[in-house]
């Protein structure tokens, strides 16, 4: 098996600066990784300490005609560009993830249904095998700190890059040793403190002493998301701040080969994604409230016409025309003749609860002074808090509006799958046959007079009556779909505020460099007969930015757009807004059960100034 | 291949024999056909048999236009209903003590009792059940309902081949002996086919009374009384084309008579000929082979 030799631009570069002269490479290889070049100096230089200790080794050299000569057998070189840490440029294998991992390792819902799944993903021989390439891309990342290392264990070893300090940064360290910056800190953390506690025990209000609420109200969903951000918002600064690029020491180096040491040669760049989430949510929260002045001045500008127009279309669509198909499904609609008793119950069902609902609900949302109140209050509030209240508000709003339709609905399905049901097991009597519940089939039986008349009479009565019950769960089921729809629509419209991937979209468009979908190596030139590699940023592909949300999509697709969901209708199984499926892309950037708040703080408190 | 187990023509079970067996039976029984499509047709027909069934079929026919005569009696004529099921209960009373009996173990009080008080519940809910249908789409639905309850009867209570003994046994009484379930039990399909058409005519009758009655006679005409008598019998069987043709008579007219009188005579003479006809020369002898060699479908659990 030929090695990697990772060989950086920048040498190349200084490689061609020293014409005719004999020059020696040294590279930096550890345990389990390939060789990374990490200087070329003229040979002279090294003359006083030719014995370079672990993990440093002298990998060839090149004689005054220019010819190398390299000290393994087999090799391939591969051309990099130096990644800038500090303007966050690094590369990666895996693709940097926007979401927060979560702990379960397997997501496929297929590879789900295979038993001991786990134990085969855990085994070795079924894991990622570039555990190599994974190290030396964490050399390469951290290539400056490095760098500076070997020339703090050997000075005389070319030269360290200067230190430059310039004014800006003395005049930090002279602002952070002030009072006022100390003031500032401690003002800060307080401010702080009280928002993560307000936000702490309001999640758990919601969490725990209302959960209902939580599971109905799109309002109550959003104020937790939001607490959960602010809960969340120590720990990822704490995340990026602790893992700031330091210069490491030999030392660090020098003791590899301890277990304990080899964690600490941790990724800078591991806690990067934290980074991203953390600006992503700020700006989302940031962008959600300009929406929310936007929509807010719209609302205000419109506010009368917004006013009658609802209370209009309230009224209407919601009681004048509820109770018009109600009356044409009880009188023979489209001059079908349905049975008149159960037509007349029914509809008298109907009418009932929709008389309670309009002197409960309708009547006062039709009304124009507490619309005009409600139009307010969403309008200061998406003013205050953002579009994504403003529009759940609405949907709130929407779903009590529209609450008799769903009884209505759940009546008619419940009615409908009890008949279908009942229907599908008379008629397996009717053909002389049973349902075996043992061997879950269909078997032939003998049955009595008594039985066969009993069934025989059933099944003509309740085939008779179908039709009247189908006509009303079909009309509505029709309306309830429509009210679902417009309720997913809304739902997925939150949805893209809270969780558009702003900040890594506008990351991508900036410097693809700092948003690494993984790795390319490409041939770049031959050389001496050897195909020279180049080190490619793969960076992340804008569908996969979109991952969770096209997920989301999927979902949705998959509950209200299939031949499922037909079939579903079909059958008389109950369809409802599945809030918690629609919501599970908002939690995606945080994590599942609420941060122990008090102990972050009491650590943050630990970095104040003193 | 030396085995102690016969080669069985089965698929799923294991068996010492290679893929492309070939069992000497077949070759033989193979033979067999061939000389036996050379020499003349053997004439192994059972010419009383045919009869029999053709005239089994002519019976279930003459039995549910029984349905139509009390149907039309009481929602035509405005016959009341509750002399006509008085007197076909009476009769019923009758035959049922004359085989007290087996009559227990074929209905015993329970189900009696279940089934009258169904009647009587499920009534009312039927005479309103299709008042908005029209009358004329539950005229068709009524007739294609008999036409599928006579054919499912007639297909399934054909004998494929009783012994001889046995049909002279049922030949010489009016009665079943009730305990011999082999013969006169018609299948559910067929049943339920019957009460399906009795309801949806019974939802057309116009006071509940009515509708129970029609219904407690087209049972006891249709399934209690068949079970109980033969049908095939020739007492009963002329007893029945009697009532039949003097109503279709009296109430259509002698025309109409004439000509479903000599439909069925015709029916009854010429169609066992044609058919034991077309058996000894028209039909395929491959039908032996087929019997015998066809592809069976294996019982298997569905998990």
């Amino acid at each position: 098996m030929s090695d990697y030799i990772f060989w950086p631009n920048e040498l190349l570069r200084k490689e061609s600066s020293f014409e005719n002269e004999e020059l020696i490479i040294i590279a930096i290889k550890l345990e389990e990784t390939d060789y990374v070049v990490i200087a070329i100096e003229q040979s002279s230089i090294l003359q006083d300490t030719l014995n370079l200790e672990y993990p440093y080794t002298i990998l060839g050299n090149r004689d005054n005609q220019g010819n190398w000569t390299i000290n393994i057998p087999h090799f391939t070189i591969v051309e990099f560009e130096v990644p800038k840490f500090k303007m966050m440029q690094f590369y990666s294998i895996e693709p940097i993830s926007l979401i927060l991992p979560k702990n379960n390792t397997v997501d496929n819902p297929i590879l789900k249904k295979i038993p001991n799944i786990e134990k085969l993903i855990s085994y070795e021989r079924y894991k990622a095998r570039n555990y190599k390439l994974n190290k030396t891309i964490d050399i390469i990342n951290t290539y400056n700190s490095t760098l500076n290392a070997f020339h703090h264990s050997y000075p005389m070893i070319g030269k360290s890059k200067e230190n430059n300090s310039s004014g800006i940064i003395s005049l930090q360290r002279w602002y952070t040793s002030t009072v006022i910056h100390k003031l500032t800190c401690y003002i800060t953390f307080y401010i702080t403190f009280c928002a993560c506690y307000i936000a702490y025990f309001g999640s758990h209000f919601l969490r725990k002493i209302v959960p209902t609420l939580l599971r109905l109200s799109a309002t109550a969903k959003q104020i937790d998301l939001r607490f959960q951000q602010i809960c969340y918002f120590p720990v990822q600064y704490m995340k990026i701040n602790q893992t700031k690029p330091q210069g490491r020491t030999t030392s660090e180096y020098r003791r590899l080969n301890d277990e304990s040491s080899t964690k600490k040669i941790e990724p800078s760049c591991k806690f990067y994604p934290d980074y991203i989430r953390f600006y992503n949510t700020l700006w989302l929260i940031v962008n959600d409230t300009s929406f929310g002045l936007m929509l807010g001045a719209v609302l205000h500008d419109n506010h009368d016409v917004i006013v009658n127009t609802l209370s209009d279309v309230i009224m209407t669509t919601l009681y004048e025309k509820m109770i018009e198909v109600t009356y044409s499904l009880a009188n023979n609609p489209f001059g079908i003749k349905l049975n008149h008793e159960l037509a007349s119950f029914l509809s008298e069902l109907f009418y009932w609860i929709m008389e309670f609902s309009y002197n409960s609900l309708i009547k006062f949302a039709s009304d124009k002074e507490k619309l005009s109140i409600f139009l307010t209050f969403v309008t200061n509030i998406s003013c205050i808090f953002g579009a994504s209240f403003g529009i759940s508000l609405i949907v709130d709003f929407f779903s009590l509006l529209s609450f008799h339709i769903y009884l209505f609905y759940h009546i008619s399905c419940k009615l409908y799958h009890w008949q279908l049901n009942t229907l599908i097991s008379l008629f397996y009597l009717f053909c002389g046959k049973k349902r075996n519940v043992l061997r879950k089939r269909i078997d032939y039986d003998y049955f009595e007079i008594d039985e066969l008349l009993l069934g025989t009479l059933l099944f003509i009565v309740l085939s008779f009556l179908m039709p009247t019950v189908l006509s009303f769960y079909a009309s509505y089921t029709l309306v309830w779909m429509t009210a679902v729809y417009i309720s997913v629509f809304l739902n997925s419209a939150i949805g893209l505020i809270n969780h558009f991937p702003l900040f890594a979209f506008l990351l991508r468009i900036k410097d693809p460099k700092r948003l690494p979908g993984g790795i390319l190596l490409l041939p770049k030139y031959h050389k001496n007969g050897r195909v020279i590699l180049k080190l490619h940023n793969n960076p992340l592909s804008v569908p996969a930015m979109f991952n969770p949300f096209s997920h989301s999509l999927g979902k949705i697709k998959e509950y209200y757009f299939s031949t499922v969901t037909f079939k579903n209708m079909l059958s008389g199984t109950s369809i409802k807004v599945q809030f918690n499926e629609l919501y599970d892309i908002l939690y995606l950037s945080l994590p599942e059960e609420p941060i122990d708040i008090s102990q972050i703080l009491s650590k943050l408190k630990e970095r104040l100034p003193r | 291949m030396s085995s102690e187990e016969p080669w069985s023509r089965l698929l799923w079970i294991k068996q010492k024999y290679p893929d492309n067996y070939t069992d000497p039976d077949f070759i033989r029984f193979m033979e067999k056909m061939k000389q036996k499509r050379e020499g003349p047709p053997i004439i192994d027909y059972d010419f009383d048999q045919i009869r029999k069934d053709s005239l089994k079929f002519y019976n279930i026919f003459l039995n549910s236009s029984f349905i139509y005569i009390v149907f039309t009696l009481i929602y035509y004529y405005k016959t009341d209903a509750r002399y006509l099921a008085g007197s076909i209960t009476l009769i019923t009373m009758l035959v049922s003590t004359h085989k007290n009996k087996e009559l227990t173990s074929l209905l015993n009080i329970k189900s009696s009792f279940i089934i009258i008080f169904t009647l009587l519940t499920l009534s009312p809910v039927l005479r309103s059940l299709s008042m908005t249908t029209a009358s004329d789409s539950i005229w068709t639905v009524s007739f294609w309902i008999n036409i599928l309850y006579i054919l499912t009867c007639a297909t399934s209570s054909l004998s494929p081949s009783p012994h001889k003994e046995d049909i002279i046994k049922h030949e010489a009484s009016i009665f079943y002996d009730i305990k011999d379930h082999s013969n006169n039990k018609p299948s559910n399909l067929a049943t339920n086919l019957l009460l399906a058409n009795v309801a949806m005519l019974a939802s057309r009758l116009n006071t509940t009374t009515d509708v129970f009655c029609f219904l407690l006679i087209a049972i006891q005409v249709n399934i209690i009384l068949p079970r109980i008598i033969n049908i095939s019998h020739v007492k009963v069987a002329s007893t029945s084309s009697m009532i039949v043709y003097l109503f279709v008579g009296i109430t259509i007219g002698y025309r109409i008579t004439l000509i479903f009188l000599i439909s069925s005579v015709s029916y009854i003479i010429f169609m066992p000929k044609l058919f034991h006809y077309w058996q000894v020369h028209y039909r395929r002898r491959d039908y032996e082979i087929l019997d015998l060699w066809d592809p069976r479908t294996p019982v298997v659990d569905v998990e």
